[in-house]
């Protein structure tokens, strides 16, 4: 009897263990959890003059001296007192070279007005060499920076006030193919630096063709950082994954057999991963696999939602589907502002602009 | 499915009552071990499709409400690992209680297509988006995502009894450019309304910080009022949250303002514009919810026509003042020498 309740245990336990850590959905929160770890969120208050405090970047504040004498100042002797701007005031220090002048009083030390601190946000991360980062707040453009060769990026916004914001971020790379946007919604406190590193932006991702003779080689291609690991993912009945790397400048490509793939209408995806950061995914370059071979056009400006055709996905486009939505589409534009292609523009509509947004 | 597994084994002969007392004594321990296994694995058959749903949940510090008693309750996302990038529902409320006020300021949503607003049955609609999409709100002072705002409401109690608060209807979409509904849990909100001398006194927002700085973008499209040129704008308030915005189109030196007084016209994003030679010079005034206001300045496109300047129609008036007088003074003068 105890054997077979034992027995049952086992396989309860078995059971149970196969259906709470092998469902998808449980697996897809694990890795989306990995993906949060790589950003990381602080906060440091800025240095404040003034608060007999010193912070970084001051070398003293009001009486604090921060243990420093004339002597430690290289002087022979004397009092050293601090100005107002938080560094050393040595005029009354004396000079080990020069007769003593008797000093001559420090001049009191009180009356700082302290200095308010700004509101900053500071991000930090990584892209794709040479290419340009553009970071929005609240779905608006505010900066765009260059990255450094290695792919680093660092960019702070000051000025504003404390509260909940919507950062976004999106790499555009040298050949003008840009990454999805990646957003963080980040409690910023009044006279904070919060700091928002850690960023891995996902890799750009590009077909050479639209239409891929079966058994021929697609050429997948993009931007990532130097030396990361790209995973290439193909959409296919079972999702065909392979993997290749970067180069010194960012550059990935990879030669992709069709022969394995059905007729019909497929698309591909790519994710990086560096020293065990992994990004999200970059947006999906779909192609048909058929009877020949098509060169595929640019990609920059054929985002879902660039609605009035300036390359961009921002207000205005949001302002004309707003426009028509939920009204009766005319012929002319249906083709335009309906995205989804179900003979109405409402928030599925919105959904798939929000997606592609860059602001 | 258990108790019947139990019933089967145990229906209530004397002989069944003494095997139940022998299996209580010799194997209870092992029998609530199973039991416990058993539910975890129904849990984990029946969780799957709400582990990962996303959940908009009405939250209220105050579960007690007295009769006339104002009180907040905060219309929050949970993402659960998923992003969301458009949003849109219903609030309803009992007939106990009444909406009188929505904050919108700290809101996670950055762009409405229906600001949250009263509707003529005393509920709550809104409809907006994220771009980029959401997975919750992350900071220094917490660990990973926490559940974001997406506005609250001012509510007074009206009468005693069972106060609700739910979601009428609501719809979430991830953010996949596909526009894939996401699964949604809808949680609403039970408060007891009645004579509990806990009358707390309204918690008025202050907010003394006008809206944000923003750059209102002027543009012309086919799909949008005929090829005729538009102005889009938008702030963000995160203090009361956006009430209005209005718009004001001057030509300044311009005749034209003597006999049309421009005046500030509330608006909406697209707004056509009336000048659509682009002479104008348009303010945007973004007013939030307490009434603090941000103006931004659009100068205009092209100069005014000379015959529309003070200067030309005053040189004019001089002209014909002076070509008057002389007339005046030549007639006065024949008169006086005819007399």
């Amino acid at each position: 009897m105890k054997f077979y309740h034992s027995l049952l245990l086992i396989l309860l336990i078995a059971t149970a263990g196969i259906f709470l850590f092998n469902r998808p959905g449980l697996r897809r929160v694990i890795i989306v959890s990995r993906v949060d770890a790589a950003v990381n969120i602080t906060a440091s208050i800025p240095s404040i003059c003034g608060n007999g405090v010193v912070d970084s970047g001051e070398q003293c504040d009001g009486s604090n001296l921060n243990g420093q004498t004339c002597i430690t100042q290289s002087f022979s002797g004397g009092t050293l007192s601090c100005n107002s701007n938080c560094t050393f005031n040595t005029s009354a220090c004396a000079n080990a070279t020069l007769p003593s002048g008797g000093g001559g009083g420090g001049g009191g030390g009180g009356g700082f007005i302290p200095s308010i601190s700004q509101t900053s946000v500071t991000f930090r991360g990584l892209a794709y060499p040479k290419s340009t980062i553009t970071l929005l707040k609240d779905a608006q453009v505010v900066a765009a920076i260059p990255a450094s060769p290695d792919a680093s990026f660092q960019t702070t916004i000051s000025n504003i006030a404390g509260g909940i914001y919507n950062f976004g971020v999106w790499a555009e790379d040298s050949q003008g193919i840009r990454s999805i946007t990646q957003n963080f919604t980040v409690s910023v406190a009044s006279g904070v630096t919060t700091v928002v590193s850690g960023i891995f932006l996902p890799p750009t991702a590009s077909v050479d063709k639209s239409e891929v003779k079966k058994g021929d080689i697609l050429n997948i291609f993009g931007f990532s950082a130097p030396k990361a690991q790209v995973s290439v993912f193909v959409n296919s009945d079972e999702e065909i994954i392979e993997k290749t790397n970067t180069d010194n400048s960012g550059v990935w490509f990879h030669k992709f057999d069709t022969s394995v793939l059905d007729k019909g209408d497929h698309s591909t995806r790519a994710r990086s991963s560096l020293n065990g950061d992994i990004s999200v995914y970059s947006q999906l370059a779909f192609f048909k696999v058929g009877d020949k071979n098509v060169t595929a056009g640019g990609q920059s400006c054929r985002a879902s939602g660039n609605l009035n055709g300036d390359c961009k996905v921002n207000l205005i486009d949001f302002s004309i589907l707003a426009y028509w939505y939920h009204r009766p589409l005319t012929d002319a534009v249906k083709n335009k502002v309906d995205l989804n292609k179900d003979g109405k523009v409402d928030l599925i509509d919105f959904s798939i602009m929000a997606y592609y947004w860059t602001g | 499915m258990i108790l019947v597994l139990w019933r089967t084994t145990g229906p209530g002969s004397e002989v069944n009552a003494l095997s139940y007392e022998f299996m209580t004594q010799q194997e209870i321990k092992n029998k609530l071990l199973c039991v416990s296994f058993v539910f975890l694995f129904s849990v984990a058959f029946t969780l799957p499709s709400g582990v990962n749903a996303a959940s908009l949940f009405l939250e209220s510090t105050a579960k007690e409400i007295s009769v006339g008693q104002r009180f907040d309750v905060v219309v929050r996302l949970d993402a659960d690992a998923g992003k969301i990038n458009a949003l849109e529902g219903t609030v309803g409320i009992s007939s106990n209680l009444k909406i009188l006020k929505i904050i919108d300021g700290n809101s996670l949503v950055n762009l409405w297509i229906k600001r949250p607003a009263i509707s003529q049955g005393g509920e709550a609609v809104f409809l907006g988006i994220i771009p980029g999409g959401y997975q919750g709100d992350f900071g220094p002072a917490w660990t990973g995502a926490k559940p974001g705002e997406v506005f609250s409401l001012i509510i007074s109690a009206e009468s005693e009894g069972a106060g609700e608060i739910y979601f009428k209807s609501a719809r979430a979409f991830l953010n996949d450019g596909l526009g894939t509904e996401a699964p949604l849990n809808l949680k609403k909100l039970d408060l007891s309304v009645g004579n509990f001398n806990k009358f707390k006194k309204d918690d008025l927002i202050l907010d003394l910080t006008p809206p944000e700085h923003f750059t209102p973008e002027i543009f012309s499209d086919k799909n949008v009022f005929d090829d005729k040129w538009a102005l889009v704008f938008v702030s963000q308030d995160k203090g009361s949250g956006i009430d209005r915005y209005e718009v004001l189109e001057t030509r300044p030196g311009s005749i034209i303002n003597l006999f049309e007084k421009p005046t500030w016209q509330i608006a909406e994003s697209p707004y056509l514009l009336k000048d659509q030679f682009l002479k104008s010079e348009i303010s945007v005034k973004a007013v939030d919810r307490a009434g603090n206001e941000t103006i931004e300045k659009i100068a205009p496109r092209r100069h005014i026509s000379w015959y529309e300047t003070y200067q030309f129609w005053g040189i004019i008036i001089l002209v014909a003042l002076i070509f008057l007088f002389f007339i005046i003074k030549k007639e006065a003068w024949q008169l006086f020498q005819a007399k």
